[in-house]
């Protein structure tokens, strides 16, 4: 699975964007991310979808994954909480790549 | 908008009659929660006038703080337990503390130079959620409350940890219910500018700090040891906040030439509020003495009189070079200091309103 993470806006609009890549992660990791996408089921997600919520968390995130690939634009308040579940981890994983790079 | 949004005060399920009636009758709790369904509902309809009925039913005497404070225990639910009412003793946890101090001054600040009670100037709870999400780095207003994130410890620290930081989302709050600035592009930066301005002055009130002695840094000592960087923002030196390998440079102009065209952060709202945020500083400076005094004073009244929900960077410096001669005479010290402000970050006042395409 190969995920495109690309957070900005909050409080702090620190952006923080990587790509990801499931066989790149841990063995563990990898089982958590795919846990994560079956109980929030992006690819069911409508393609955008915002709350009117000041320093709201911005997220675009595209999904590869068994030859499909879907898009989302979502903010961190208008995410279900297995969405947001999803999205912290991605969030995770994104700021460790940057930081094994940096 | 009622499936995306938890809250229950921004569905309006039960007709505006039935609130009515509750709001006249109901138990206290029941008539909060009417008011308040009623006040967002009717806001957003435009039927304003539909809150002077109630304002009397609902009004808390000004004066009145009413702090909560809630813990999510690293969850996801909001508000989360109670944990410290108005006027309970100091709680263990630090930033139930700083919640509750925060919001206090918060209140104080706008009472006391503003005569404002609370963010809806009707006495409004003002409640506050610690510990939301684990390692949750953000801090937000919802339109009902405010919600504070740990930090992950290696990024950011508590959210609770810079005063500003609460001033700046209670103010949020304050925009909610004067202005209803749109959340993107330039309006979406004013917003975000007035929570800035505002968050720094409530700083500067708390230490009684001239516009010369402030920092006028927003979030500092927010980043965690680690991080190359004094604070996520300066008013002063918009764009030297932060300098850091993992992170980037703090991405904010401080001059309309360098401003940022993207589609991220809702349009840059968090970039370009670095535009109006060093006019502000420069009026500031120039007028000297308490910055909430004379400036603050240009720019409360401007957002609760003339801003409106699309307002954009040169029609805002119009309208407080317009507020500073209507508060200080034409033509006064104020008046000019303001011009000049805007000047210096490139937005002329006088000039014709015209814009270009997509400006807004």
């Amino acid at each position: 699975m190969r995920v495109k993470f690309e957070r900005s806006g909050g409080f702090a609009n620190v952006p923080l964007s990587a790509d990801l890549d499931s066989a790149e992660m841990a063995p563990a990791r990898a089982e958590e991310l795919k846990r994560l996408v079956e109980e929030a089921r992006p690819f069911d997600q409508p393609s955008t979808s915002k709350a009117n919520v000041p320093d709201d968390l911005q997220y675009q995130v595209t999904i590869e994954h068994a030859g499909e690939a879907k898009t989302i634009n979502v903010s961190d308040t208008a995410a279900s909480d297995k969405l947001k579940s999803l999205l912290d981890f991605l969030g995770e994983e994104a700021l460790n790549k940057l930081r094994n790079k940096a | 908008m009622c499936r995306q949004l938890s809250h229950s005060a921004l569905c309006f399920i039960i007709p505006s009659h039935i609130q009515e009636q509750i709001a006249r009758n109901g138990n206290a709790k029941q008539r909060e929660n009417a008011f308040q369904n009623l006040t967002v509902s009717s806001r957003l309809r435009g039927q304003r006038e539909i809150l002077t009925t109630f304002a009397v039913l609902a009004t808390t005497p000004t004066g009145t703080k009413r702090r909560t404070i809630y813990d999510a225990k690293n969850g996801m639910t909001l508000p989360g337990k109670l944990v410290r009412g108005e006027g309970a003793p100091k709680s263990a946890d630090t930033s139930v503390n700083e919640a509750y101090d925060g919001s206090g001054k918060t209140y104080d600040f706008y009472l006391n130079n503003f005569q404002r009670n609370s963010i809806d100037d009707r006495g409004m709870r003002l409640d506050s959620t610690v510990h939301y999400r684990k390692n949750f780095n953000n801090a937000f207003w919802n339109g009902q409350q405010m919600v504070y994130g740990d930090g992950d410890g290696q990024i950011f620290q508590r959210f609770t940890k810079s005063i500003d930081v609460i001033g700046h989302e209670l103010t949020h709050g304050v925009t909610q219910y004067e202005a209803a600035l749109v959340y993107q592009d330039q309006p979406g930066a004013l917003n975000e500018h007035f929570s800035d301005v505002f968050g720094s002055l409530l700083k500067q009130f708390v230490k009684q700090q001239t516009a010369k002695q402030a920092d006028w840094l927003i979030g500092e000592g927010l980043f965690a040891p680690a991080i190359q960087g004094v604070a996520l923002r300066s008013m002063k030196a918009p764009g030297t906040a932060y300098n850091d390998p993992l992170l980037g440079r703090d991405p904010q102009p401080a001059h309309m030439k360098n401003f940022v065209k993207t589609t991220s952060d809702s349009g840059g709202v968090h970039i370009n509020s670095g535009i109006p945020n060093k006019a502000f500083y420069e009026v500031a400076v120039a007028l000297g003495g308490k910055a909430w005094e004379r400036a603050g004073k240009i720019w409360y009244r401007t957002l609760i009189d003339k801003i409106q929900p699309l307002t954009n960077f040169a029609e805002c410096a119009g309208m407080t070079y317009e507020v500073a001669g209507t508060l200080y005479g034409q033509g006064s010290a104020e008046q000019k200091a303001v011009k000049a402000g805007w000047a210096i970050v490139g937005i002329p006042v006088g000039a014709p309103l015209a814009k270009a395409a997509g400006e807004r």
